[in-house]
């Protein structure tokens, strides 16, 4: 879990390389129009699932790209995101907003304690501790049966509508609207985190997974940079949680095993996490794939390992990863060879 | 180049594999889908196998019988993960993307609650096998009905049996959710109502999918009971029993097992069976002696090799259950099947059962036996079975039946 | 009175037995984190296949289907991690340690279908072994034999493995490599054989876990899941590389779970994670971390 020789390659992919202006409209106009594409409502909600699961990866690789920590506990935020939800408009009061709101931000209060005691750590045992901080709540959620219904899980999550009282209202039962309301959540939350990343602010956190000592001897305060990591981690890791919530309808403590923090990593991994899009692109990829496996054969698990396997042993620096390197090697020239192996 | 080369090879085979994967499957006309969320793998797997053939059983006779009102079944049969999240995923795609009749399954409570919910929103027929009472109660809709057994039919029948026996000291296990919870509460209540001096010193609630039972045991046997009510369910129970076995549990307690005279728990202990001990089944194959279960056990015999086990013969129910309503509604309409529903009687292999209006629940005998040795077959089976009347799981209960008509 | 400590007796054994069975499988872990940095997953697929193996032995109807089963399946699934160490995980170590923990997962998915693919989906019971049945009892006290057995192995096997690190010359090379694989290569040993033989030496330990457990658990595909969350808490706690730890946090994980429900029945798992957080927050290397293996 150390840094290794293909940073210097990948620096580039992380503030964007060639194809990514162009790369990044098509994406949009693909999202926008895919409810059209795909005419089939159950398309259109696995698109909104892809969509949520890219902002979760997209927010664990603000630690595992650009700050070099591994967590392997980020499906706290999914949980705690979504039963903060859960429990704000089905107890208190229905609101879109005041749940996605106490989402993200029970998840920034959690992210703060959490980071605290993780970022002092590095390497394996930073991926422990968060590992163990979210068995805690899992073991928590599964066992408080009063608030969170124990293993049953909640039942009945609402999908308020949106709007200005008095004046206008949108009602998001109908998948079309619901996906272009989490488009629009997600893609601002997404775009939010691009320009962070590309900030000064990011540009340190780079500097601190590429050597954090020097950092250090520069001056600046490498813990609280961490810090502040993992808390945009863990706030865009709520909100991704509180649509996850409100989509799925019904939630349980599954969402916060550790299998669940595994199944985001792999999608970080296998988009590439050396690219800002990438962990979008992997989240994608791997809902699509166990769709498509899942359904159409008995021994589904043995075909989605083979591919993790083949991907890991032949695309390293995952999906997009490879495809940008493709482009970019022929548009270069292809002059900077295998780099990505070494 | 050459490495590079050969990458490219890999994600391009890798993409086309998965495009010829994505072809969809032809759509035959005049069929009539149903789509079942089967316990493949995971806690419920043990059964999985025996749900899918007792499916495919029934929709192989309703097709060489000439099929529904000129109409064929399909059976989607796809993998529940015997959880919550994968089932509702899976029973979504079954019915916006494979636009199924009806949905059959899963056997898990927490997934069935969550299952029933997606399939009253998109308005379609479902039939789950989880036997958690809340789904003729609170959580009953116009489109959630029942073939299978409740968890108030077998638990208050062996309640009855309990109360016969004279057993007074109990001690209870069960999982930790709705299923498992709903099980030792039917049992319990219904023991009490009929004797109030009958007292519970201890009640172990272990979480779903436990492995070491061993410090629940020790604390059973300090609480000294007469007999214990295991409310456990598929392998949790064969890891139940072979630990409680190891403790000599089996001669200090009348044990009583709600699942347990399944005939795929029974074959698996084998020679740890809990011999001479009460256990009871939703569907027997030695018991009713009826054309109806003969037929189906032979057939079942002769397609599978294997006899069938409580969730095939419930899942073969399902299918009939639903072929019938179809017929008696005399049109291939999802609504009109719904309405024709209350009142479709089914000479089931375990007798008749009848799909009761008020609460959506199939109308149908509990069984409970002592587990024996036998000479017929090679591993245990319930003998003297007791047959008790629906009439004792279905008392009137003003909260029976309170959502299904919504 | 009499009653009450037979009953704490009992727990206690309880406790023993399951760490016994935690050790075997967090030994190999710890080794593994401890030498190659490689945290894998598909460590309780081993602990599975030994499992699903043992079970196959059982079908020979010939009272020693246990010891023949015992001897051979270990050293089945430790030639399957090595074909695994030597053809998939020996080309990522070069690179991130990470593809590493995405390669162990994808073989997780595979070895859970694989299983399936060979064993069928009908389930598996397998005895325990004729010596082993019955009881020991004295007095009012009464103890299952066979959970008995399960807690002598571990310390032998505890013993066993100190000797290989500390008396055999593979030891050596391993507690090498653990310090420093590089300076060990610069010297001309073959560090990937090294490897190797560590990662088959975990799959032997795991496999044995497996074995031991099957007769009162269930063999299943998945059942590997919820085993390695266990011991990596084990690895955890006892600090990576230290089998010693490992041993420890085995005895402390089986005693928590065991006397735990006497407490908070229901929340007795709750008790492992209070253990566990003040460990690493204050002392991040475990409790026997600072000495590498």
């Amino acid at each position: 879990m150390e840094g290794s020789s293909s940073n210097k390659f990948s620096l580039r992919r992380l503030t964007g390389s060639v194809t990514s202006r162009f790369g990044v409209t098509a994406l949009l106009a693909l999202a926008v129009l895919a409810p059209f594409l795909v005419q089939n409502d159950y398309y259109i909600q696995l698109c909104t699932e892809i969509l949520i699961a890219s902002l979760l990866a997209i927010s664990l690789n603000f630690l595992i790209g650009y700050t070099g920590l591994v967590s392997l506990g980020h499906a706290v935020y999914l949980g705690v995101g979504a039963y903060a939800f859960a429990l704000l408009t089905k107890n208190v009061y229905p609101s879109m907003w005041a749940g996605l709101i106490a989402a993200g931000a029970s998840c920034a209060i959690l992210a703060w304690f959490m980071g605290v005691f993780c970022v002092r750590l590095a390497g394996l045992y930073f991926a422990m501790l968060t590992l163990a901080f979210s068995q805690v709540v899992y073991t928590v959620a599964y066992y408080w049966r009063d608030v969170t219904g124990g293993d049953d899980g909640m039942l009945g999550i609402p999908k308020p509508e949106i709007g200005i009282p008095g004046a206008f209202s949108i009602s998001l039962e109908s998948f079309t609207n619901f996906y272009y309301f989490v488009l629009f959540i997600v893609a601002a939350l997404i775009f939010l985190a691009w320009k962070i990343a590309n900030s000064p602010f990011g540009r340190v956190l780079q500097a601190i997974r590429e050597n954090p000592e020097r950092v250090e001897f520069i001056g600046l305060p490498v813990h609280r940079y961490k810090l502040y990591a993992f808390i945009i981690a863990g706030t865009l890791g709520g909100f991704a949680g509180g649509l996850y919530s409100t989509f799925q309808g019904y939630i349980s403590p599954d969402l916060l095993y550790w299998t669940q923090s595994g199944e985001i990593v792999l999608m970080t991994i296998l988009g590439g996490m050396y690219s800002f899009l990438g962990p979008a692109f992997g989240a994608g990829m791997l809902l699509f794939i166990r769709d498509t496996v899942l359904n159409f054969m008995e021994y589904w698990r043995i075909v989605v390992g083979g591919i993790l396997v083949l991907l890991v042993l032949f695309l390293p620096g995952g999906i997009l990863g490879f495809f940008e390197g493709w482009a970019s090697r022929s548009s270069i020239g292809g002059n900077d060879g295998d780099d990505a192996r070494s | 180049m050459s490495a590079f080369r050969k990458k490219a090879f890999f994600a391009g085979a890798i993409i086309l594999a998965i495009g010829l994967l994505s072809v969809s499957t032809s759509f035959a006309a005049k069929t009539i889908k149903i789509g079942v969320l089967s316990p493949l793998t995971g806690l419920y797997s043990i059964v999985g196998k025996r749900t899918s053939q007792g499916i495919n059983m029934a929709v192989k006779e309703i097709n060489d019988s000439g099929g529904v009102l000129g109409h064929k079944f399909e059976a989607l049969i796809r993998d529940s993960e015997t959880n919550p999240a994968s089932s509702v995923r899976t029973a979504r795609r079954l019915i916006l993307r494979d636009k199924v009749f009806a949905l059959l399954g899963p056997l898990h409570g927490g997934a069935a609650i969550a299952v029933l919910q997606e399939s009253k929103k998109l308005k379609t027929m479902n039939f789950p096998w989880a036997a958690t009472e809340e789904i003729n109660t609170k959580f009953c809709s116009r489109y959630t009905w029942r073939v299978g057994s409740s968890a108030q039919q077998t638990s208050r029948a062996g309640a009855v049996i309990a109360h016969r026996l004279g057993l007074k000291k109990w001690a209870t296990i069960s999982s930790d959710f709705s299923y498992g919870r709903s099980v030792v509460r039917q049992f319990w209540n219904y023991l009490k109502e009929r004797d109030p001096g009958a007292q519970r010193p201890y009640a172990a609630w272990p979480k779903l999918g436990e492995n070491d039972y061993s410090a629940y045991i020790n604390k059973m046997q300090k609480a000294k009971p007469d007999a214990i009510y295991v409310g456990l369910f598929g392998a949790d129970l064969i890891k139940f029993m072979k630990q409680a076995r190891s403790f000599g549990m089996y001669e200090k307690v009348k044990i009583f097992t709600d699942f347990g005279g399944n005939h795929v728990v029974l074959k698996a202990l084998g020679d740890q069976a809990p011999f001479g001990h009460w256990a009871s089944s939703r569907y027997l194959h030695n018991y009713p002696v009826s054309a109806a279960n003969k037929r189906f056990v032979d057939n079942f015999r002769k397609a599978y090799n294997v006899y069938p086990d409580m969730t095939a013969g419930e899942a073969y129910s399902t299918v009939h259950v639903i072929a019938e309503s179809i017929r008696r509604a005399g049109v291939v309409d999802k609504e009109k099947a719904i309405d024709a529903m209350g009142g479709v009687a089914f000479n089931s292999p375990e007798g008749w059962i009848i799909m009761r209006p008020s609460d959506h629940q199939g109308w149908q005998s509990s069984f409970w036996g002592v587990i024996s040795k036998s000479k017929k077959y090679p591993f245990p089976v319930l003998s003297n079975i007791q047959v008790i009347s629906p009439v004792e799981g279905s008392h009137p209960d003003e909260n029976t039946g309170q959502g299904c008509r919504k | 009175m009499e009653l009450d400590v037979s009953f704490w007796l009992t727990q206690f054994l309880n406790g023993l037995a399951n760490a016994m069975v935690l050790f075997l499988i967090a030994s190999g872990l710890t080794i593994l984190l401890g030498v190659l940095g490689v945290l894998n997953l598909a460590h309780g697929s081993f602990y599975m296949l030994g499992a699903f193996l043992i079970f196959s032995s059982s079908i020979i109807k010939n009272p020693s289907w246990f010891w023949v089963g015992l001897l051979l399946a270990p050293l089945v699934v430790a030639g399957f991690g090595t074909i695994i160490e030597a053809f998939c995980l020996r080309p990522l170590y070069g690179r991130e340690r990470l593809y590493t923990l995405l390669l162990t997962y994808g073989f997780t998915l595979i070895l859970d279908d694989l299983v399936l693919l060979i064993w069928g989906r009908d389930y598996k019971s397998v005895p325990i072994p004729a010596l082993f049945e019955g009881r020991l009892t004295i007095g009012d006290f009464s103890y299952p034999v066979y959970f008995l057995f399960i807690i002598a192995v571990g310390p032998l096997l505890g013993v066993f493995l100190w000797f290989i690190l500390n008396r055999t010359n593979f030891g050596k090379l391993i507690r090498a490599a653990a310090t420093d694989s590089e300076m060990l290569d610069a010297l001309g040993v073959n560090v990937n054989r090294v490897f190797t033989g560590v990662f088959a030496l975990g799959a032997w330990l795991a496999s044995l876990g497996g074995i031991l457990a099957a007769p009162m658990r269930s063999v299943e595909p998945g059942m590997g899941v919820e085993i390695i969350i266990e011991s990596f808490i084990v690895v955890i706690i006892g600090g990576m590389g230290s089998y010693l730890g490992a041993f420890v946090g085995a005895v402390l994980i089986g005693m928590l779970k065991a006397f735990g429900i006497e407490i908070l029945e229901n929340f007795a798992m709750i008790f492992i994670y209070a253990l566990v957080l003040p460990i690493l927050i204050l002392r991040p290397r475990g409790l026997f971390g600072e000495t590498t293996i």
